[in-house]
């Protein structure tokens, strides 16, 4: 068994996340397996980046918006 | 178990030639210098198996994989690449995998079967991944054993080490895996930062805060001015533009008799900056504009061109005084023109009459001189003189005493006097130009007193005789003026406290907009937390919370089954290891090792601790064969104990005896002596001393392949024993 399949089986076999969370966690780790395997390390931080930054960059404009309108 | 039958290498890496070798014996040994194939003909045996995708990289773990580069550099483009190996399960069936390098990117692979069977790309790799079973880096971890992977144990920084044994158990990716994300939630945690709701939620406090305090400044501010809480209203304050501005200003302008203000009070409180702007410039353009004021200031220049007329005819007159006092100093002291013109006439009839006498005695003594002279000659008649002839007893000396007493001086006198007359002269003369200027100077400011005199006139508009005052004259106009304005002033201050009121009205009007300004942004701020924006913001932060919670989730299960796995492997081998270990280090000090993982203290890698019998930490007392001898146990013990399930029946051991010491080196032939019972043992080295040690020592049979020479034309030049 190699560290993708031990991780989503651990992921499985745990009783600390709902059934919802598992299938989180899960899709999670495939994404970053596969960026792994593509990439190496460094396509780690790009894979996460490329959807955080959406919703930090949204945060920001949402930010400037209530300062522009309110305050 | 597979083992390994035949190998063929053609254009791979060192080689160009295609050359074959057979693994037909329990050891094979592969012998040379540097630089001849050996390394090349080992990485064809892996090459073959996994690929360049898997071979070559930064993710192999092995910096001389980082653009490998796998054709011989010496083929044209056109020439073949390839690699075949032969491998032979327990049935003695026999694979033939066939691949062969087409770019970086693409190599074809073709599966011979048992039964003449081909499979070919796809088909080839799933049938060859169920055949081995095994990923290249479990493939690196328990059947290569890396050149590179023993000296990277051999250093000091623990951190590397770790790392280095991590690779040793086939467990650098969940080390990667892990580095990765935890760079990823650095990267993370300091952009979540930036749009952090509680963050953000204290600023809007603070700017709530801030306005309260504003409007408290104010309200207090409004209290001193005298406005009323009703007042700070948006109707109210309309109106107080109205009554107190538009309308004062209006009748304003009727009583003075002014331009009528275009002033219009807006429908809206929000717009009443510029009423206020307009209101205050009407002001100012009626302060200059009242009557009073223009009248004020005509009299004001009267009175400063009063005083200006006043002050240069006083100058004028002081100066006249002065001057005529110091003539008639002068006149005192020294006489006046008529006197000095006549000291000046005097002199010089005296300097004449003192040049000719010195004329006359200058003629004069220079003929006694002449006559002395001639009456010392000898010869002549000392008593005769030569001038009339005439006999004088003892002339010479009458002459001699006359010229001593009489002539010698007289001359230098009559100079003198001359010198003393001419200077007297000089002084009157200095004396008369004095004189002269104090004069002119009386001349001029009698003018100049004359001329302030006609301008005073101008002004009164009336002739100044002599016997006015005219100072007096325009004192008594002055007094006149100041009464006129003492009667503007009354009328004048009434206007201006008019304006001032209605400038004040403005003021209070001003301050009552910023309190509504103040009392709406308040308003404002105070619904910011139920907006659709805060609410929008409070999901976003939640979503990257999920997610740093799950990344740090992933992370936690890779740290416990990386762990897991390093204690897994370690219990399967540890025996093994401390037995390997101990025979081939037989170092006195260490009688037993132990090997174990454990947490980092800064870091969350697994953390690798070789403690003695003593619970004492080994590493630094263990010299670089010691470490080395560890690193060969380490491989040894996961290759070879009986918990690991391994394909293949061959370990690749390549140049093991970097650190090795001599006695290390006969040691560690007599430990593989034991691992042949149980595999085909495949080492590579260019070691002299451990070269003779394996042909002497090894039991099982053995055959040899000797690297001599590598020819860029032919690649290397092999020997098989």
């Amino acid at each position: 068994m190699n560290h993708k399949e031990r991780i989503e089986k651990k992921i499985k076999e745990s009783d600390e996340f709902t059934p919802e969370e598992k299938e989180n966690l899960i899709k999670l780790w495939q994404e970053i397996a596969e960026a792994y395997e593509t990439g190496g390390k460094n396509a780690i931080k790009g894979l996460i980046s490329k959807d955080s930054d959406k919703i930090i960059s949204d945060c920001e404009e949402l930010m400037k918006q209530i300062n522009d309108n309110y305050l | 178990m597979l083992a390994l039958k035949r190998l063929r290498i053609k254009g791979f890496r060192a080689y160009t030639d295609e050359k074959e070798f057979m693994f037909d014996n329990p050891m094979i040994l592969l012998f040379g210098e540097n630089h001849l194939g050996k390394s090349s003909t080992l990485n064809a045996i892996e090459w073959c198996l996994f690929g360049n995708k898997e071979c070559s990289g930064e993710k192999t773990g092995i910096r001389e994989r980082v653009e490998w580069i796998v054709p011989n550099l010496r083929l044209n483009s056109n020439a073949d690449v390839f690699v075949e190996l032969e491998l032979k399960d327990e049935q003695n069936q026999v694979y033939k995998i066939f691949r062969k390098w087409l770019s970086t990117t693409k190599d074809q692979l073709k599966i011979t079967l048992p039964d003449g069977t081909i499979l070919e790309d796809s088909e080839a790799k799933k049938k060859l991944d169920s055949l081995i079973k095994m990923t290249f880096k479990d493939f690196m971890a328990t059947v290569y054993q890396h050149q590179e992977a023993i000296r990277a144990i051999l250093t000091q920084v623990p951190k590397d080490r770790n790392d280095a044994i991590d690779r040793l158990l086939g467990l650098s990716d969940y080390r990667n895996i892990i580095g990765g994300i935890e760079d990823a939630l650095k990267d993370l945690k300091s952009k979540r930062d930036r749009v952090d709701i509680n963050k953000f939620s204290q600023n809007i406090e603070s700017k709530k805060n801030f306005i309260e305090d504003s409007m408290k400044e104010k309200k207090e501010e409004a209290l001193l001015k005298g406005i009323k809480e009703e007042q700070i209203d948006e109707t109210a304050v309309l109106e107080l533009a109205n009554k107190e501005v538009k309308e004062k200003l209006h009748k304003f302008a009727q009583d003075a008799n002014l331009q009528m203000p275009e002033i219009l009070v807006p429908d809206h409180w929000k717009e009443l900056n510029l009423f206020i702007n307009s209101a205050k410039e009407i002001i100012n353009n009626y302060r200059s504009e009242i009557p009073e004021v223009k009248k004020q200031k005509e009299l004001f220049d009267n009175c400063i061109l009063i005083n200006n007329l006043q002050a240069s005819y006083e100058e004028a007159d002081k100066t006249l005084k002065d001057y005529k006092k110091q003539l008639n100093e002068f006149i005192e002291k020294n006489g006046d023109k008529t006197t000095i013109n006549n000291n000046i006439s005097k002199i010089k009839e005296q300097i004449e009459a003192k040049n000719k006498e010195l004329e006359e005695t200058n003629a004069k003594a220079a003929i006694i001189n002449n006559a002395i002279g001639y009456l010392r000659l000898e010869d002549i008649n000392k008593n005769i003189c030569p001038v009339c002839g005439k006999e004088t007893p003892d002339l010479l000396e009458q002459l001699e005493e006359e010229w001593e007493k009489v002539y010698q001086d007289k001359v230098g006198d009559i100079e003198k006097e001359i010198n003393n007359l001419k200077a007297e002269l000089k002084n009157n003369k200095a004396l008369l130009e004095e004189y002269e200027k104090i004069e002119q100077k009386v001349n001029t400011y009698e003018n100049l007193k004359i001329e302030e005199a006609k301008k005073i006139g101008k002004f009164l508009q009336r002739e100044i005789s002599k016997d006015d005052d005219p100072v007096a004259l325009l004192n008594e106009i002055a007094i006149s003026i100041e009464t006129k304005l003492n009667e503007l002033k009354s009328s004048l201050d009434n206007k201006q406290d008019i304006l001032n009121n209605i400038n004040f009205a403005l003021d209070k009007i001003n301050l009552i907009v910023e309190l509504l300004k103040s009392k709406e942004k308040r308003e404002s701020v105070d619904v910011i937390e139920e907006s659709p924006e805060f609410k929008q913001i409070q999901l976003l932060n939640k979503k990257t919370d999920k997610l740093i919670e799950n990344l740090n989730s992933i992370n936690d299960l890779l740290i416990k089954v990386s762990r897991e796995e390093a204690e897994s492997k370690i219990s399967a081998a540890e025996a093994a290891i401390d037995d390997y270990f101990r025979r081939i280090a037989n170092n006195p000090l260490i009688k037993h090792i132990k090997f174990s993982v454990g947490d980092s203290s800064n870091t969350s890698s697994n953390y690798y601790e070789f403690k003695g019998q003593n619970n004492e930490n080994l590493i630094p007392i263990l010299s670089q064969g010691d470490l080395n001898a560890l690193a060969l146990s380490i491989f040894l013990g996961l290759t070879c104990s009986e918990g690991i399930n391994q394909p293949f029946n061959f370990i690749i051991l390549d140049d093991p005896s970097q650190s090795l010491s001599s006695n290390h080196k006969e040691n560690f032939v007599d430990v593989l002596n034991n691992v042949l019972e149980n595999r085909v043992v495949i080492l590579s080295s260019m070691d002299k001393e451990l070269q003779n040690l394996l042909s002497t020592k090894i039991t099982k049979a053995k055959t040899k392949y000797s690297f001599t020479n590598w020819t860029p034309e032919s690649g290397p030049e092999v020997e098989k024993e």
